[in-house]
């Protein structure tokens, strides 16, 4: 039990362990890579190893500590998350007492904008930081998404971040490095942390029973999860075939024919998703592309026929299809688009990405996106139309 | 678990902890008492913390069963005080606990005493006896000057020191000091020096004011402080320091001293303080030889002015305060007379008695305002 028990962030984890056995260890810590691939729970496992009452970076899992490490409820674990601005402080000790039980990052704050504010900086860091430990010796701050932190926030806690009271250790996590103050930065020791190999994705969503994954899904989900099982985890098993679902209907053709319905289908998605969905959304409209741009590349290459049901093509040359559910519509879309099409698709794709991440207005990205898919495909069936004519 | 008592002494020990409670918390077990019962020592205990503070109060009791439960703090509080006055009898079963009262009957649901945070060790052994009325007087002497600035933690609590022949007690907020001075034999006691947060300091006058009791035991940790305090122990974390070197901050050659009887200054700023600037709270002091002005002169408000008598040794001069830092002063200090030891006009005032109790020493530091010419 304790850290060995995070799957894929070796580096990371020996970092943390080879800095505390050299007595080394920073008082500032930044981790950060991409979102879902375990940057809190090592944080979580770090500071649970820490309390421990067994020497050495390691956790027994039966010590009063541990116990309450597992509550969440360690005295001397302080863990922070973006909250939404709006919210009233009645309702904001419930939703953090919830958020704590129920695994913060599970909330759903809707569209609202979650912050770390500078008196949530001030309250739950700063203060507490110059606090001595409830039972010692060891004091954690763990501020999740630590580029969510307001200006001032970020401004407050710099002073705390030189130079905090001994045996204090303060870890910021994120998932937009770029995104916090360079002053924030220089101040932190930082560990990066990768995406998983898929074997390990697919051996944390087997790992616990909770998620009720089967091991076929299990694999698929793994594939959709790009390295990083957190988002698996936070769809959930029948989350996510409903996503894949979602993002094959408006793939797939049947969502867009006309234009009241695609406009009502932009809308949708730009008003009824938190922006952490439309990412989501549209990075799957990416494997979406990449599903199609594979089994193009192949056909093109010679290999398997057009033939429906490819499915047994031989050996190594058969790509790896992740929306294996939806296979029909992938060849179909295959079949009637060139390289172009499907290189101008995933440029446009892409670049609503990154305008979403932007904070761009979402509604006017989606429409674009979707007209842009919408004039793709036409152009796609009338050409095939006309080659047809001719033949 | 099961015991009986009588309902006055329960409303006095639940009161003794109640202050701790927080109304909201993000643990829901910090809403709740800890309550167990010692079938031994037939008494029972109850625990309230807000993981800042612990405060542990015991009390007798017919107990039948020992055990342990936490149960819902203000619920808790409400029932035992509105009941009659019959004896009220505790039992608990599983998480559920009933308490009987005459023909009252209640039922509420506990947490489990796991979930409570595990309270630091403390013990009696280690700790040091301190006269309860000294240690009221120390406090109530300096902490009306602990800082409520968020930004600079280390002032947020008073700071409790021991030199070989001294006990001190020193709280600031930037803008004004107060330190308070014993003498006595502390060598034992050398190298304790802790910050303690002004609310286990006030909790700890309380309790000594509800209490009585004459002997106070005090028990310096790393990380906390515990007061025994007759049955009730308050354990609160420390604050990190380090403390400001204060020292360097009182000056030593103010050369010039004010004596002014102390009601009379008191009630004079009061009166002339009714018209100062709600800001800056400024009130002129002009020092003649014999006679002290007080003037307030705020635009568009008005202006106040008073006169008194004074001894000053020196050539006129004029200086400001804010009128509540010099109240909180005046209001702090013992004896007829205060003495003002000045430097100049913008320099700090050295604030004092100037019939000083033997062996003590309360020293007020204020820092004047610049005054707009």
């Amino acid at each position: 039990m304790g850290l060995e028990r995070i799957k894929g962030q070796d580096s990371a984890v020996s970092l943390l362990t080879s800095a505390y056995a050299s007595g080394r260890l920073s008082h500032a810590y930044l981790f950060h890579g991409p979102d879902g691939v375990g940057k809190e729970a090592v944080a979580l496992e770090f500071a649970r190893a820490l309390h421990c009452e067994t020497d050495g970076l390691e956790s027994c899992g039966s010590c009063s500590a541990c116990r309450m490490a597992d509550g969440l409820s360690h005295p001397d674990t302080h863990l922070i998350f973006p909250v939404p601005t709006t919210i009233k402080p009645a309702e904001l000790a419930e939703l953090k007492a919830s958020g704590l039980k129920a695994g913060f990052r599970d909330q759903d704050f809707g569209r609202k904008t979650a912050v770390i504010s500078v008196d949530t900086v001030l309250s739950e860091v700063v203060v507490k930081a110059n606090k001595r430990p409830y039972i010692g010796p060891w004091k954690v701050f763990i501020i999740a998404d630590a580029d969510r932190m307001t200006t001032e926030a970020a401004n407050t806690l710099l002073k705390t971040l030189e130079e905090p009271p001994e045996q204090t250790v303060i870890v910021l996590t994120t998932s937009r490095p770029t995104a916090l103050p360079a002053t924030v930065i220089s101040r932190c020791q930082r560990v990066a942390f990768g995406r998983l190999s898929r074997k390990d994705v697919e051996a944390v969503l087997l790992a616990d029973p909770r998620l009720g994954f089967e091991p076929k899904e299990a694999k698929a989900a793994a594939a959709m999860a790009q390295g990083c099982p957190g988002v698996a985890v936070r769809s959930g098993r029948a989350g996510l075939a409903g996503e894949l679902r979602s993002v094959a209907l408006i793939m797939g053709g049947s969502r867009l024919t006309n234009a009241s319905s695609l406009l009502d289908e932009a809308n949708r998605l730009a008003y009824r998703l938190g922006r952490d969905e439309q990412q989501k959304f549209l990075n799957l409209m990416l494997l979406w592309l990449r599903d199609v741009l594979q089994l193009s590349q192949l056909r093109g290459s010679g290999g398997s026929s057009a033939g429906t049901g490819g499915g047994n093509a031989s050996g190594t040359g058969e790509p790896e299809i992740l929306y294996a559910g939806h296979r029909a519509e992938i060849e179909r879309m295959a079949d009637s688009m060139n390289v172009d099409d499907l290189e101008q698709l995933i440029h446009k794709v892409d670049d609503a990405r990154r305008a979403i991440e932007r904070y761009s207005n979402p509604s006017i990205v989606f429409t674009s996106v979707l007209l842009d898919l919408a004039v793709v495909r036409k152009r796609a069936s009338t050409r095939r139309g006309a080659a047809h004519g001719v033949r | 678990m099961k015991f009986s008592i009588a309902r006055g002494d329960l409303d006095k020990a639940i009161q003794r902890v109640l202050a701790v409670v927080s109304p909201k918390t993000t643990l829901p077990v910090l809403a709740n008492l800890l309550l167990t019962a010692d079938e031994k020592a037939k008494t029972i205990s109850l625990t309230a913390t807000d993981l800042d503070m612990t405060v542990t109060t015991a009390t007798a009791a017919e107990v039948e069963a020992g055990g342990g439960i936490t149960l819902p703090a203000k619920r808790f509080a409400e029932i035992v005080r509105a009941l009659g006055d019959a004896d009220v009898s505790v039992s608990v079963d599983g998480e559920e606990i009933s308490i009987r009262s005459g023909k009252s009957n209640f039922r509420i649901v506990g947490i489990p005493t796991e979930e409570f945070p595990t309270l630091p060790k403390s013990d009696m052994a280690d700790a040091f006896d301190v006269d309860a009325e000294l240690l009221t007087r120390m406090i109530e002497k300096v902490s009306f000057c602990v800082s409520k600035d968020e930004t600079r933690p280390s002032l947020n609590g008073a700071y409790w020191e021991f030199k070989a022949d001294t006990m001190s007690m020193t709280a600031t907020d930037g803008h004004r000091l107060a330190t308070f001075s014993v003498a006595g034999k502390f060598k034992k006691l050398a190298g304790n020096d802790m910050i303690v947060p002004p609310k286990a300091l006030s909790h700890a006058v309380r309790i000594i004011g509800a209490e009585g009791g004459d002997g106070v035991k005090v028990a310096a940790h790393q990380n906390h402080v515990a007061f025994f305090i007759e049955g009730t122990t308050i354990n609160s974390r420390l604050l990190e320091g380090p403390f400001p070197n204060y020292q360097q901050v009182i000056p030593k050659d103010n050369d010039k001293t004010l004596l002014v009887g102390r009601d009379d200054i008191t009630n004079a700023v009061r009166r002339v303080a009714v018209l100062s600037d709600t800001l800056t709270h400024q009130v002129k002091l002009t020092l003649g030889k014999k006679k002290l002005d007080l003037t307030v002169s705020t635009p568009d408000v008005g202006e106040a002015k008073e006169e008194l008598p004074c001894k000053f040794d020196s050539d006129k001069m004029e200086v400001g305060y804010n009128a509540n830092y010099l109240l909180d002063v005046l209001k702090h200090l013992d004896g007829d007379n205060v003495q003002f030891s000045l430097g100049t006009a913008v320099g700090a005032a050295v604030v004092s008695s100037a019939e000083p109790a033997e062996g003590e020493e309360h020293t007020c530091l204020l820092m004047p305002l610049r005054l707009n010419k």
